[in-house]
């Protein structure tokens, strides 16, 4: 049996708790029903990415690659900044279905290249540019185009000069909520630094 | 299905101007691309024919296209099927595979070959290109990239392209068990 088989036996005769951290932080929360407070059921429109860092999300938690608990009261995310865009990046970006040509749609490129089942080890990609994201870009692209059309997920960003390597080797955790503030003692949107 | 209808309904499925796609089974089959299946209910003309690609209609949010695309869920249940067919008609019970090829094949090689096909989305074809990134040139060329992998919603029915959400991992993840079944038959 190897360490990880030890690991799945330990947590399915109950002896370790190993699967209460995972990744199960949810890569976002904007545009889903959950938080859907319209008068018309109109999900996507009510609560677009753009309102996701200003606005509390009632549903859940988003975040960057991250991980929680099992009940989701203490959640860890990425936040990277590469020192040009209006908003740090915390959660992924993307439209909702009457944006675009194909729909509800996150526009990123991110990669979970490996895990162990107990999470034990996990290993995952981002790609964050150099540049300015193209928020805006993305949006209008998106909004020319027809149904007949691919869809378009900035494939201008990435063909672009500077771009091609992921950003920074600093992270930073954000406190994600409210909730989170019971067990490391500050307020919610309260900034947590260290290197990784 | 019993025997007799399980006959003509492999003739469809495996025919590739039909069902039978290089990339796995077609949501629709192709032969619907200029012969559109059309059905008059009260006046009014409903129409469906094979669409590769995107979906030309808002429906389910406009970024689902079950009318042409190969899925992974249905591709699977078929598979599965089959290898049930196989154990109860064994070894004796021969399809055209693909149909009007001449070549005979047991249940089974049929699961297998679409098993195999699917599996083809991904890996690097003799001209160095993985099928699922299409036209994508910095996910075909980039050093950096060409190795990063999407487990897109559906593929293109014709010539394998992720199309969809790229992280739909729940049910397009089953090709590593498909890989893990064809790799035991080795």
């Amino acid at each position: 049996m190897n360490a990880e088989e030890n690991r799945l036996e330990e947590s399915r005769r109950r002896k370790v708790h190993w699967k209460r951290w995972g990744p199960y932080l949810s890569e976002r929360q904007w545009g889903t029903v959950r938080d859907d407070y319209s008068p018309y059921g109109t999900a996507w429109e009510f609560f677009p990415h753009d309102h996701a860092g200003r606005a509390p999300i009632a549903g859940g938690e988003d975040g960057l690659l991250g991980i929680c608990d099992r009940h989701q009261l203490v959640c860890f995310a990425l936040a990277l900044w590469n020192g040009r865009d209006p908003i740090l990046k915390e959660r992924l970006f993307g439209l909702t279905a009457n944006e675009g040509n194909h729909g509800e749609d996150v526009k990123e490129y991110y990669f979970y290249l490996d895990s162990t089942p107990m999470h034990s080890y996990m290993n995952a990609l981002y790609k964050y540019p150099q540049g300015e994201f193209p928020y805006s870009q993305l949006v209008e692209e998106n909004r020319r185009r027809s149904r007949k059309d691919f869809e378009y997920e900035g494939s201008l960003w990435i063909a672009s000069r500077a771009s091609s390597a992921a950003c920074s080797g600093s992270a930073t955790i954000i406190l994600m909520s409210g909730r989170m503030s019971k067990y490391l003692k500050g307020r919610k949107g309260d900034v947590v630094s260290f290197r990784s | 299905v019993n025997r007799t209808h399980l006959v003509p309904v492999l003739r469809y499925l495996l025919d590739e101007s039909e069902f039978l796609s290089p990339y796995g089974i077609r949501a629709i089959s192709r032969f619907h691309k200029d012969h559109p299946y059309v059905l008059r209910v009260g006046g009014t003309e409903h129409r469906v024919a094979y669409e590769p690609a995107e979906s030309s209609t808002g429906l389910f949010g406009g970024n689902s296209n079950w009318r042409g695309p190969v899925w992974f869920p249905i591709n699977f249940l078929l598979i599965e099927a089959l290898q049930k067919f196989h154990h109860f008609y064994g070894e004796e019970f021969m399809v055209e595979l693909p149909t009007g090829s001449g070549r005979q094949a047991s249940l089974w090689e049929a699961a297998a070959e679409i098993s195999r096909r699917l599996t083809r989305i991904f890996l690097r074809s003799a001209d160095g290109r993985r099928p699922v990134y299409g036209g994508l040139k910095k996910f075909q060329n980039d050093p950096y990239w060409c190795d990063l992998i999407y487990f897109y919603e559906y593929f293109h029915g014709d010539n394998g392209a992720g199309i969809g959400a790229s992280h739909q991992t729940r049910w397009t993840g089953l090709v590593a068990k498909l890989i893990e079944q064809s790799v035991r038959e080795v």
